[in-house]
Parts: structure tokens; sequence; C-alpha cells
């Protein structure tokens, strides 16, 4: 392989690795948006757009740039959202979080990583709550809410697994902080 | 070594936008919030326009949710055949029981058919267009925690439009609130915007139909001072010309911290299909309110 493949190869590699990760995490929000039965919680969703943006953002933040987890959120809302525009907040928060907790994050494995996805969905929940509240100005049952939070908690293990073995599979290793 | 000389746009792109990029990761939350923020003003104010966006981007992305929904369903399917079959013998023996019953209903409902015929040929009674369905598959959950809302894979092309009723064999579900070339967005009567106006039992009592994003809508304006029973039928009242009169909704489930909850029919877990009911234009829904419902036989019929 020359020199000039190679380089070009490293131009490229954040747009791939961006493109791994954008997509697989808009392919996943596709899947969690198709009508599931769940029937142990009622009809709401989990954040699983959410909880691929924090564990991307944690562990591979070229896979999922700001701009990205921005790009997700506004898919969120296209599909989903009551509120045009909340997704993309949500979406901004879970990357930040993931942000300010990398350091210490980053280098633990999936069980301290976990806790801060539940302390983040709880944050996120209930900030998505008071705005729902304000933008309909009726209060909102708190019930959804905390049934997405645990929701995503319980599907935030197989989906880090998953995202590792995506990364994985595109040659996309994890960034200790 | 030498660099080709296909490499230095790239090189000189990069340098060049070394400062831009700089300067929005350090504001890039900061920009995105105001834009998300201006979003959300946006979609409060000119809700068509936000709509109109969804509708068409729905029309893009519906094949891959079509396609991604369908190891949902198939999932959903196998998994109720084992139930299926689990229950076999017992399914067998109601449905024994219900062939025997609906053949009573039969012969009932051919001896009204003819009465009916030869009633209508001494008035010269017109129908009117017969109702038209439009089957449809729901392809995605677009609710979440604070709306109650299905994205179904038919649109303009299959003649949907805003405002049709949408249901299951069991009763009402919602209706139609935006329409695109191949999808369309059902608002559920779950979902905290919708209203609809009802009757409840016999004699018909008026009242609205409130969503409140639970399973178990409320009722709210019940007309006159009036003892509301639980089990009592509640149907559509066709005011307003939302639905047409009639529509079964559910019943009555009972009273909690002051609010009367209702039952729907409907069993919000399992909309996978539904059937959108075009009644014809709105100006041929007149107010019916003592009409009975369509879900129930008259009561001469019944055996």
């Amino acid at each position: 392989m020359n020199q000039a493949t190679l380089e070009t190869k490293t131009h490229l590699r954040p747009w791939f690795a961006f493109a791994v990760g954008v997509g697989f995490t808009a392919a996943l929000t596709a899947l969690a948006a198709a009508p599931w039965p769940i029937v142990i919680v009622g009809l709401v969703p989990p954040a699983i757009a959410h909880a691929a943006i924090f564990d991307l953002a944690l562990r591979r933040p070229e896979a999922m740039p700001v701009i990205g987890a921005f790009m997700i959120g506004i898919l969120l809302d296209v599909i989903a959202g009551p509120i045009f525009g909340l997704g993309a907040i949500t979406a901004l928060g879970a990357h930040f979080a993931a942000t300010i907790q990398r350091r210490f994050l980053a280098p633990r494995g999936l069980a301290h990583a976990w806790i801060g996805l539940v302390a983040t969905a709880l944050a996120l929940g209930a900030g998505s709550w008071l705005l729902a509240s304000l933008y309909f100005i009726h209060v909102q049952p708190l019930g959804p809410s905390l049934a997405q939070v645990a929701l995503t908690a319980a599907l935030y293990p197989p989906v880090s697994i998953l995202l590792r073995v995506i990364r994985s599979a595109a040659g996309l290793r994890n960034r200790r902080a | 070594m030498a660099r080709g000389p296909d490499l230095i746009p790239i090189d000189d792109l990069v340098e060049a936008s070394r400062p831009i990029k700089a300067l929005l990761r350090r504001f890039a939350y900061l920009l995105l919030i105001g834009v998300a923020v201006t979003l959300i003003l946006i979609g409060k104010i000119e809700t068509v326009l936000i709509e109109r966006v969804r509708a068409n981007f729905s029309d893009v992305v519906a094949p891959i949710l079509e396609l991604l929904s369908e190891p949902v369903r198939l999932a959903r399917t196998g998994a109720e055949h084992v139930v299926d079959l689990a229950d076999l013998i017992e399914e067998n023996e109601r449905l024994t029981q219900e062939n025997a019953r609906l053949l009573q209903w039969r012969i009932f409902a051919k001896k009204l058919e003819t009465e009916n015929q030869s009633l209508k040929g001494l008035l010269r009674f017109d129908p009117g267009p017969k109702a038209r369905f439009i089957s449809a598959r729901a392809i995605a959950d677009v609710g979440g925690a604070f709306a109650r809302a299905i994205l179904l894979n038919v649109g303009e092309s299959k003649g949907v439009r805003v405002g049709l009723p949408v249901m299951t064999g069991e009763g009402l579900v919602g209706r139609v609130v935006h329409v695109g070339a191949r999808t369309s967005r059902v608002l559920l009567l779950t979902d905290i915007n919708a209203r609809t106006p009802v009757v409840i039992g016999d004699p018909p009592v008026r009242a609205i139909l409130a969503g409140d994003n639970r399973d178990n809508p409320t009722l709210k304006f019940i007309d006159g001072d009036v003892t509301l029973e639980a089990g009592a039928l509640i149907v559509t009242s066709g005011h307003g010309g939302v639905f047409p009169p009639g529509l079964p909704v559910g019943v009555i489930a009972g009273e909690v911290e002051g609010h009367i909850l209702v039952q729907t029919f409907v069993d919000w877990r399992n909309l996978a299909y539904v059937r959108l009911v075009d009644f014809g234009p709105a100006e041929q829904s007149i107010d019916t309110l003592n009409q009975p419902p369509i879900s129930q036989p008259p009561a001469s019929v019944q055996p």
C-alpha cells in the first residue's frame, strides 16, 4: 500500500467512524420506532438513541461528534417527537453527559458506564418531562418518563455490547481518556 | 516521500477549515441547543410546516421502517401462534359455542335484511354512499413518553385523507391527522391532544373523551348532573364532525380521584393492523344522537 493511499485513509478515517457511528445509531433509532409489543410497562419505547449516543460519545467520540448527536436528535423528532426540537435537545444532553463523564468512565468497564447512563437517563427524563409540561401547559404523567428511563437502563448493556461489536468489525477501537 | 498532486486540495481544505472547526467545536453545544430551541418555537407557531416536513420525511423513511417492523411483526405472530397452540382445545370449544350463537344470529339477520329491504322499498329510502375501508399496517410507534401516535403504511396514494377515523375490529383507535404520499400519522384517542365527542349509555349522555397520554382516557364536560355506572357503553356522538356517530369507543371503567376513567375496546399494545373508514364527505355525518351505535344490533334482534 503506497503512502498516498495511507494518507487518504487517515483523512477519511474520522468520516468513516462518523458514518459507522451515526449510521448505526440512526438504524437503531428507526428500529426502536417500530411498533414493538411492549406489554410490561405500557406503550413507551426505550430511548435507544440516547443510549447509543451516550455509549459512542464515551467510547469513540469520532464516531459520535456533537453534530452527529444533533442529527440523531432531529431524526428522533421527525420520526416520533411530539415536540419538534425536544429530541435534538435530549440527544445533545446525552452527548454532553458522556463528554463530561468521559475522563472518569471511558477507562472503566460497562458497569461504571451503566451507572453513568442511568444518571444521564434520569436527568434527561426529568428535563424532558419538565419541557413537555411547559410546552403543553399541562403537567405530564411521570409514569411514562420513568418507564422510559427504566427500559433505557435495562437495554443499555446489550446496546453497548452491540456497538462494541460493530466498532470492532469496522476496525474502530475504543479511545482511552 | 513526495506527495501526489491529488492530496494537496484535501490538505489545504483541512488546513483552511481548522480555525472554523475549532470555533464550532468550542460553541457547538450552545449553537446546536439554540437551533433546537428555535425549532421548538417554530414547531409551536408553524405546526403545519413542521407536519409537512414530517410527512415528507415519513414517506422517505417508510420503506425502511416497514422493513424494520417486519421482524417485529413476525416475532409477534410467532409468539401469538405459540400461545394459540397451547390453548387449542379451549379455543375450539369456545369457537364451537360461538359458531352456534352466530348461526342463530344469521337467521335473525336474514329475517331483518328481508324486512329492511321491503321497508326501504316502501319508503324509497336512499341509503347514500357505503363506507369504504382501507386496511393498513402500523409501521412505527411514533409516540413516546409525551404523545400517542402511530404511523401507517398508507397515504394519499391509497385515498387516505386527514380526519378519517381509524378502527380495529374492537373499536375506535383515533383519527388521521397528517397524510403523506405513502404514509399517514394517526393520533390515538389516548393522546394528550385528543378530544373526542362521545355519548354514554342509554339514555345518551354527552361528554368529551380526553386523552392524557395514559392507557385509560377520561371523560370531561359531562352533560347534566347524571350518575354514570361502570360498564356503561361509550360511542362517538358525531358532534363537531370529528367522527361519525356510533363508533364504539369503550366502557366506563370506574372513578379514580374524581376522574371517570374509560376502558377502551382497543388493545393499545396490539395495534399491528388497523382499518381506516371513509364514510364520505363530512357534511353527510348528521347528528344522530338517538341512533343505535353500529357496534350493537337493535334491541329487537338480541337473542
